[in-house]
């Protein structure tokens, strides 16, 4: 999911990991959001956090995946996102 | 404990200040008093951080004193103005060297470890149906949960919901809670039945000596709960009473999740506070 470095690479990078940090939450939880802290640790796990950047790339999924994205608060998804999210765990189960 | 982003914006301000101070030389440095007050603030700030950090014992407390020691020659003054570059440069650098790995990923772990999300999914989950009374309780359980203290969590959750029943019989006023605890009492069929002989309440200290399980059965005269949503708070009180008392219950993370779901099911989104 990482390895993809080409331009605009890092900001869908992290855009996939907090869809999918949502998608854990939905299993465990029901709720379609991504906990802000559980997505940065995890794109820090994933060699693949950008500190300066970070906030803005997921910004720019605001309004199209997320309602609403505000640094440190959980990230909940739209539904365009919730499809999104389920493409993402798709491509990851088929190996991509 | 300084959250990850608050760090985040302190290192982002240590490396432009950092930069600033490599672009500009010796003396042009000694004559810029707002760099060297930006230093200082820095610094200062520094040192509050890590005095909440060593207080949450989650970044080594070598690493705290070394960025302790570089930020404490920064407060004390730079000796030799015509090196004050080399000097800022020098401790900035060893701070930043550190910084990211040794400090900032530590508290993002922490922050994502998966005690630290459930509790605050439940504080998002309890934050808008709470009184501030209710909140204190709430509070404390949320700190229990997160250090793993599950059954002194769920205990300080149900003692919030007793508050909100508390505080919704006063409101009601105690004729009408004495008037349904007489009228529950006529009743000859269990859980009814466990209301017998009880006087009338005329006082908040004779409410905190009514037993819970009294207050849920006359719940349902007073707020209209059914037979059903009674045996969910009844469950939900045996819970608490197992979370209190020496046994084999050891509640998970996910029994304390589904106990909040529940009690604010039954009691935060019902009882009107």
């Amino acid at each position: 999911m990482c390895g993809d470095r080409r331009d605009g690479a890092d900001e869908q990078i992290q855009r996939n990991v907090a869809l999918l940090v949502a998608v854990r939450t939905y299993l465990a939880t029901g709720a379609w959001t991504a906990d802000w802290s559980e997505v940065k640790a995890l794109c820090i796990d994933l060699n693949c956090y950008d500190a300066a950047n970070h906030a803005a790339y997921l910004r720019k999924g605001e309004g199209k995946y997320f309602k609403s994205v505000a640094v440190g608060k959980a990230i909940e998804l739209s539904g365009p996102g919730r499809t999104a999210a389920e493409q993402v765990l798709a491509g990851l189960i088929a190996g991509q | 404990m300084p959250s990850s982003d608050e760090l985040e914006d302190f290192y982002r301000r240590l490396t432009n200040l950092r930069a600033q101070v490599t672009q500009q030389g010796a003396a042009e440095l000694a004559g810029d008093a707002a760099v060297v007050q930006a230093v200082v603030t820095l610094a200062k700030e520094w040192l509050r951080l890590s005095q909440r950090l060593r207080a949450a014992g989650i970044v080594d407390l070598s690493t705290l004193a070394l960025c302790d020691g570089h930020m404490g020659e920064l407060l004390v003054g730079r000796g030799d103005s015509r090196r004050a570059d080399t000097h800022y440069r020098r401790h900035l650098n060893a701070v930043d060297g550190a910084f990211t790995g040794a400090v900032i990923i530590p508290v993002v772990k922490h922050e994502a470890d998966p005690r630290q999300v459930m509790t605050r999914d439940l504080r998002a989950a309890l934050d808008p149906h709470l009184t501030a009374p209710e909140k204190a309780y709430a509070e404390e359980a949320l700190k229990c949960v997160a250090e793993a203290c599950n059954r002194a969590g769920i205990v300080l959750l149900w003692a919030a919901a007793v508050t909100r029943f508390h505080g919704a019989v006063e409101r009601l006023g105690f004729p009408v809670f004495s008037r349904a605890l007489a009228n529950t009492a006529t009743k000859r069929a269990y859980p009814f039945t466990a209301v017998r002989d009880r006087n009338p309440v005329a006082s908040r200290p004779e409410l905190q000596r009514v037993p819970d399980f009294t207050i849920l059965v006359a719940g349902m005269e007073l707020w209209n709960y059914d037979l059903q949503a009674f045996n969910e708070l009844a469950r939900l009180l045996e819970t608490r009473n197992n979370a209190a008392h020496p046994g084999m219950a050891s509640p998970r993370p996910l029994d304390v999740q589904h106990f909040t779901d529940k009690l604010i099911e039954r009691v935060f989104a019902f009882i009107p506070a």
